[in-house]
């Protein structure tokens, strides 16, 4: 279909067509190149995180395997230059093992993400439905949940985080009956998840108590429409807007978290690559052997940059209002 | 009777490494270029230190370092090590405080030491034997003073009560008094210790700090932990304050006459020990300032190896009295059997950890828990070669009737480069049909694997060791010994339960041979029946220390067989 412009309409040529809300953002978007780039660098990320299992199934990337012979002299640093990069190795290789650093990055990747993907969902359903149930409820049960909101802000998170690390991801071990790794998955999940929401619940209780006062919702609640469906049907539907922008900019800030918080020696740890745990191995290594902490700094970086200009591409697109010039 | 001495601090991300070894060949990488110029009298010496200080009172010290410096610089002993003049030089044992290396009677069970005269405290009173007496009775006093070695306990011919604690709690409760009275006995300048067992090398023992001696009154208990009261060159300058360190200066009451040993060259000492081992390197690479009169005792992190070299003629790579080794656990259902223990040994990839931990020049694989520095090591050799031999360890194990892949989990002290150490050795028992489970942890290491819990959790755990002094005696029986070891609260430092009644008696026969030679050459055999009759361990690398000191640094030597730290005894700093 082609697009309506001004002159076309004022030609009289094409008759003024009606366009949805997202058809409207749809085409924000893709005059938005930034964001289309952007968008396009996060999917390459998503695709290689999601088939990395399968390519190490293959053997197509291996992060596991050492080769000591692409390491030598004191201290075991890579022979070669940049690292060691080869045709077989692109990134060159890890001091000391000699094991692939493209394969451990793309590897790190997928953890990094699955983690980073999970912690969004529960923090913004876990928003979107105290959100909701706040804004209309009003009175006592908002009260309570602000007052609950302010509790959970008001937490020093990554001190939490550190101090609870040992003791949970322990209890979830045996809990789960798992080994280290997923149990440590499963904490920052959680972790990251729970301390993700109450901001999120606050742009959404907002809305509500905008929204709720629409005429759509009176009309539905005088039809004797039930709670549930007001939440869901009537509401829901019109806060897509904000969990969709919400979502994309909370990403990158897990992402960033998780390397952090492995930075920090907490959560995700060797042998299991992860952004956290390479970086904090490679930082030492940040004079000796600057490619191997370039590489997978670099690699972060690209992916909270891209997360983060998708995200904000998003909220320029589907908020008419919004005026970042 | 323990000494778990390295790295006893470096934080956990601070790739701590514990890179070092040692070979008895020490083909010697040491490239200090300092032997040449002659030693200068005066100047400061620097000590930049990462690692934190845990005790200074000398019956609570037990970490090479404080043994090496509390000895040299405050801390005099009975007897001790000569210092040595290059990194290979084998050190001597010497009267220091005794006149000579004591006098031995009733069969090795009487051992007497004369003092020489003009020995001073810091405050000008004379040291006397029954100093000696009483710095050894505050081993006893075992709720106060802490964290030292319990030899005294061990040999004194002190009875024990029923729950094996010895019935002498010490100076403070007095408690057993008498007891102790009559196993340590003074006349005049002369001590006498009566054993309740044959030590051929108890002048060896008394080399360590706890038997050095102690005024009864500037004894604080608990509170005399860094009140250093000294007997040597030098004395601490106002107080000693925890993670930041303190400054040594003379001590004037010292007479050098009465000391063959300390050379005391620097006018003062200070030893700053808040810095993290990055800036610390980084500084000592730099060579900038006061850097240039600076040693360290904290070895080079693997990750600053690379860096190490660019400081020409100002690194030592030397010994280091440690081995490190994995053993099976002997209540594991699977490591019960003799043949699985022997296809983990024979999966081994030595040469996985020796790159892991920096490479050939900082690390060599040995088939020995004895160090090669000591005259027991009896270069075992390995069971097959550097890398192993996984296909035959999987043809073992599926003949001694194992379902492949055999699941084992195998815990370890966590860091960055030990990540990568056991990343490597597990590939090499995945590939020799094992599937391996890692369990990395720091807090705690030690007292985890030696826990009831931890037997039946893991199935191999790694550890590390250095002799006390240089005889294999502090090698296998605080480390095999089940008797001296395994209790209902644990395994001692028998981590692996190894516990056979026909190795035991073995140890008792070795005890009592009186020639040191063939003592030594004896437990030297012990060590290879462990490794290769009873594969009761798997001895993994011996590694080296990698330090670097400042351009105006003259004489910083190493004593291998002592310590492995540089001796404060012989350096002196340039005059710029």
């Amino acid at each position: 279909m082609a697009e309506t412009t001004l002159e076309e309409a004022r030609d009289g040529a094409v008759a003024i067509v009606g366009r949805t809300p997202w058809q409207i953002t749809r085409s924000r978007l893709l005059r938005d190149k930034v964001t289309l780039i952007a968008m396009g660098v996060a999917i390459l990320f998503v695709i290689l995180a999601a088939i990395a299992p399968l390519l190490t199934t293959w053997k197509l990337i291996d992060p596991y395997t050492s080769h000591t012979d692409l390491v030598g002299g004191l201290g075991s640093l890579p022979t070669g230059n940049l690292g060691g990069i080869s045709s077989t190795h692109w990134l060159g290789v890890e001091p000391g093992t000699g094991r692939d650093l493209f394969s451990r990055i793309v590897s790190g990747l997928t953890v990094s993400l699955l983690v980073s993907v999970c912690a969004a969902l529960v923090s913004v359903t876990l928003g979107t439905i105290i959100g909701i149930i706040s804004g209309t409820a009003g009175g006592r049960v908002d009260w309570l949940f602000s007052r609950v909101i302010d509790f959970v802000l008001s937490f020093p998170q990554t001190l939490m985080l550190i101090a609870l690390s040992t003791i949970v991801i322990d209890a979830l071990e045996s809990a789960l009956n798992v080994a280290r790794t997923p149990a440590s998955m499963v904490f920052m999940i959680i972790v990251m998840g729970f301390f993700g929401w109450p901001s999120f619940a606050r742009i959404i209780r907002g809305q509500v108590l905008s929204l709720k006062e629409r005429e759509f919702v009176e009309a539905a609640r005088s039809l004797g429409a039930g709670r549930m469906r007001i939440y869901f049907k009537e509401l829901l539907p019109h806060l897509w807007a904000p969990i969709l922008v919400y979502s994309t900019l909370i990403m990158p800030q897990n992402i960033a978290t998780e390397a952090a918080l492995g930075f920090l020696g907490v959560g995700i740890q060797a042998p299991t690559p992860s952004f956290g745990s390479i970086l904090n191995d490679s930082v030492h290594y940040a004079i000796a052997d600057p490619a191997y902490f370039i590489f997978p700094g670099v690699t972060l970086f690209l992916v909270v940059l891209a997360f983060n200009l998708v995200g904000d591409g998003f909220r320029d697109a589907l908020d008419p209002k919004a005026d970042r010039q | 009777m323990k000494r778990r001495t390295f790295v006893a601090g470096v934080a956990g991300t601070a790739g701590l490494a514990l890179s070092a070894a040692a070979c008895s060949s020490s083909t010697t990488t040491s490239s200090s270029s300092s032997s040449a110029p002659a030693a200068v009298k005066g100047g400061t010496l620097n000590i930049l230190m990462s690692t934190q200080t845990e005790h200074w009172d000398p019956q609570r010290v037990y970490v090479g370092v404080n043994i090496e410096a509390g000895n040299r610089l405050f801390t005099r002993t009975l007897t001790t090590w000569t210092a040595t003049t290059s990194d290979t030089e084998v050190p001597k044992l010497v009267g220091d405080m005794a006149t000579d290396t004591g006098t031995v009677s009733n069969g090795g069970k009487t051992w007497a030491f004369t003092l020489k005269d003009g020995l001073k405290w810091q405050d000008g009173t004379p040291v006397t034997a029954d100093d000696v007496k009483y710095g050894i009775s505050r081993t006893f006093a075992v709720d106060v003073i802490t964290g030292g070695p319990n030899y005294a306990i061990a040999f004194l011919d002190v009875p024990s009560d029923a729950d094996g604690s010895s019935s002498y709690k010490g100076p403070y409760a007095k408690t057993g008094q008498a007891l102790y009275d009559k196993a340590v006995t003074v006349s005049g300048n002369t001590i006498t210790f009566n054993l309740k067992q044959v030590v051929n090398d108890f002048n060896n023992t008394v080399t360590m700090t706890a038997f050095a001696p102690f005024k009864a009154a500037k004894d604080l208990g608990d509170k005399s932990n860094y009140a250093i009261f000294s007997s040597g060159p030098y004395k601490l300058q106002g107080d000693w304050t925890a993670e930041k360190g303190g400054t040594f200066v003379r001590n004037d009451s010292w007479d050098p006459a009465t000391d063959t040993i300390r050379k005391a060259y620097p006018d003062k000492i200070v030893w700053d020990e808040s810095l993290t081992p990055e800036t610390l390197y980084a500084r000592l690479i730099a060579d900038q300032g006061n850097d240039k009169n600076a040693i360290t005792y904290d070895q080079a992190p693997t990750a600053a190896l690379g860096n190490v070299s660019s400081a020409t003629g100002r690194t030592s790579i030397v010994a280091s009295p440690y081995t490190r080794y994995l053993v099976p656990n002997f209540k594991s259902k699977v490591m019960s059997n003799d043949k699985a223990r022997q296809a983990l040994a024979l999966a081994t990839d030595r040469s996985a950890y020796v790159t892991a931990v920096g490479g050939p020049t900082v690390a060599q694989p040995t088939n020995s828990v004895i160090n090669p520095a000591l005259p027991a090591f009896p270069n075992t050799p390995l069971p097959a070669g550097d890398k192993g031999d996984p296909v035959k360890a999987k043809q073992m194990l599926q003949d001694a009737g194992f379902t492949l892949p055999v699941k084992i989990t195998v815990a370890y002290r966590k860091s960055d480069t030990y990540d990568k150490v056991f990343a490597g050795l597990k590939a090499g028992w995945d590939a020799g049909g094992f599937d391996t489970q890692l369990d990395g942890f720091s807090a705690n290491y030690y007292a985890t694997i030696q826990s009831v819990a931890s037997a039946s959790k893991y199935d191999a755990m790694w550890a590390g060791w250095g002799a006390d002094y240089p005889s294999a005696s502090t090698d296998i029986p605080p480390l095999f010994d089940s008797r001296i070891n395994i209790t209902s609260g644990g395994a001692g430092q028998d981590y692996g339960w190894f516990d056979n009644a026909d190795f035991n008696k073995e140890i008792d026969a070795t005890v009592l041979i009186a020639d040191q030679a063939a003592r030594e050459k004896a437990w030297g055999t012990l060590d290879t029946e462990l490794a290769t009759k009873y594969y009761a361990v798997i001895p993994l690398i011996v590694d080296k220390f990698v330090f670097v000191h400042g351009s105006k640094v003259v004489g910083a030597f190493v004593n291998g067989a002592y310590t492995g730290y540089y001796d404060p005894a012989t350096i002196s700093v340039k005059a710029s």
